[in-house]
């Protein structure tokens, strides 16, 4: 088996992912082949990933659409073992996945030749990405695209944000919604939500936070009407600094915030709105 | 049509899990064991088309120790036809399921596969799995999902917001939370449940699951500072870096 590690993504992965997922790489090996998948079709990526994948020594995608569906998939092709969500890799015959909703780390062996995608957010970027090469998929016939009907999030990009907003259960009225807007359009925050706020229809589908929707690490998160499930609290607590607004100071997402507000949300979002804006 | 829902026994996800204080493991003894949520509206999916005659069989499997009984069992309470474990002295590694699942999916004939889209305990993708040695499209967290003729319309939750899919049969559909929310089983049919026979079925390889050298409890080190005005929590948080 050679030291080749092999790096799939798709041609529009953003930059600061791909430098990434090359950065979580290079803690295995020197020999980094990029590789830029034209579509993730998981069906037809699947099968191009495993034949790409032969004689190397690990195959690495973030966790993603592609990591999640077409990479796995490609694992069993190969006969390959798959691990997912991998957060950090202290040697490289070594790495560390979260079990029980992030409130577990566990150090497992890498087998040679696994599969695994990475949280791209636990990653240093590699100072330079070698030259990638794309590839090209082709489509399934037996999955066809209807258009998309859900509105997805405007806004700065939940990924890549400085600051999020995760606006929770007690901020889910329309009225409570536009102050949290507000708040977000003075720190240039991306908002994402909890599940009944997503259920609720006041926040997209893919604004959804959590062990289910999406894992952030931002500078700054701040927690709107969050009582804090675990499942939630795997998706955020990567952030650098977490504040809490919150009627309930027992609740878990205030126990684990570095900054709590205890106050009526109709009282507090006005009033921190108000002093976002009269900030120079 | 006759549909597979794979299942699998997790702790209950609403409990605070332990780790031996070695760190060699996780503490299991007292712990409460569920049938995988996201698994459960799987099932749920699957019980709907078959209350709505648009499905003849629900068989759920489930491969491991003997403990899978009691989630079998559960899971014919919430409406499954027949349960079929996947018996093994210990867990089965994720891939050997898979392929252990795959054929009970072929010599059984199902045309639709449905499984939860992670695992509360390892996030575990099982569904891709499947749908890979068995060569069947896939459509993974899904959000809603319906039958109409031999095609499965699925909306999924992507990284780019909600996907609209038309899959041919047979193929494979993994649920998100949000698909079915799953019934409470009543208690006739926990009662018919009992009476009802799990069949077995040996899982020849277990597989190799990747070696644990050790598990670590994640330390919660933040000091929940209290602030009581829009004015303190800036400061705070100017000092703390996070403005």
């Amino acid at each position: 088996m050679s030291e080749r590690v092999l790096v799939v993504a798709a041609t529009w992965t953003a930059p600061d992912v791909l430098a990434r997922v090359v950065g979580a790489a290079s803690h295995l090996s020197d020999l980094i082949e990029v590789r830029l998948l034209t579509a993730t079709h998981p069906e037809s990526a699947a099968a191009v990933i495993a034949r790409l994948a032969a004689g190397a020594r690990a195959v690495v995608a973030a966790a993603d659409d592609l990591g999640r569906d077409a990479l796995a998939r490609a694992s069993a092709l190969a006969g390959a073992p798959l691990l997912g969500d991998v957060i950090s890799i202290p040697d490289q015959g070594i790495v560390v996945r979260p079990w029980f909703a992030d409130s577990v780390h566990a150090t497992v062996a890498l087998p040679p030749g696994a599969f695994m995608t990475v949280r791209p957010a636990a990653f240093a970027p590699a100072p330079a990405v070698p030259p990638a090469q794309a590839v090209e998929v082709p489509a399934d016939p037996r999955v066809r695209r209807r258009a998309s009907a859900a509105a997805v999030s405007a806004g700065p990009s939940l990924a890549t944000a400085p600051v999020v907003i995760g606006a929770g259960r007690g901020v889910a009225t329309p009225a409570r919604m536009d102050i949290v807007r507000r708040i977000a359009g003075s720190l240039g925050a991306a908002i994402g939500a909890t599940r009944p706020t997503v259920d609720e229809g006041l926040a997209p589908g893919d604004a959804l936070l959590g062990q289910s929707g999406k894992v952030v690490a931002p500078r700054l998160y701040l927690a709107l009407g969050i009582s804090g499930a675990l499942q939630h609290l795997a998706g955020v607590k990567d952030a650098a600094v977490i504040a809490a607004i919150n009627t309930n100071a027992e609740a878990p997402m205030c126990v684990d915030a570095d900054v709590v507000w205890v106050a009526d949300l109709d009282t507090a979002l006005p009033e921190f709105a108000a002093a976002l804006e009269e900030l120079p | 049509m006759r549909i597979l829902v794979a299942v699998k026994r997790v702790p209950d996800p609403n409990q605070r899990v332990r780790v031996h204080a070695d760190g060699s493991a996780v503490e299991t003894a007292g712990l409460r064991w569920v049938l995988n949520p996201y698994d459960e509206t799987a099932l749920e999916c699957a019980v709907r088309w078959k209350e709505s005659g648009l499905a003849t069989e629900v068989l759920v499997v489930a491969a491991g120790g003997s403990g899978c009984k009691d989630i079998l069992r559960n899971a014919l309470a919430l409406g499954a036809d027949r349960a079929l474990h996947l018996a093994a002295s210990d867990e089965v590694a994720p891939l050997a399921a898979a392929r252990a699942i795959a054929d009970v999916a072929r010599s059984e004939k199902c045309d639709v596969a449905l499984v939860g889209s992670q695992a509360v305990d390892d996030g575990a993708a099982l569904g891709p799995l499947v749908g890979g040695l068995l060569d069947w499209p896939q459509a993974t967290r899904a959000v809603s999902a319906s039958v109409a003729g031999g095609t499965v319309r699925v909306e999924r939750f992507g990284d780019s917001g909600v996907e609209a899919l038309d899959l041919d049969l047979p193929c494979i559909v993994t649920a998100d939370l949000r698909l079915a929310a799953p019934r409470f089983a009543s208690l006739t049919a926990v009662l018919a449940a009992k009476k009802k026979v799990i069949e077995e079925r040996p899982v020849t390889a277990a597989g190799d699951a990747a070696r644990v050298l050790s598990v670590a409890a994640v330390s919660r080190a933040r000091d929940a500072r209290r602030v009581s005005s829009a004015r303190e929590l800036l400061a705070a948080l100017r000092e703390r870096g996070g403005l």
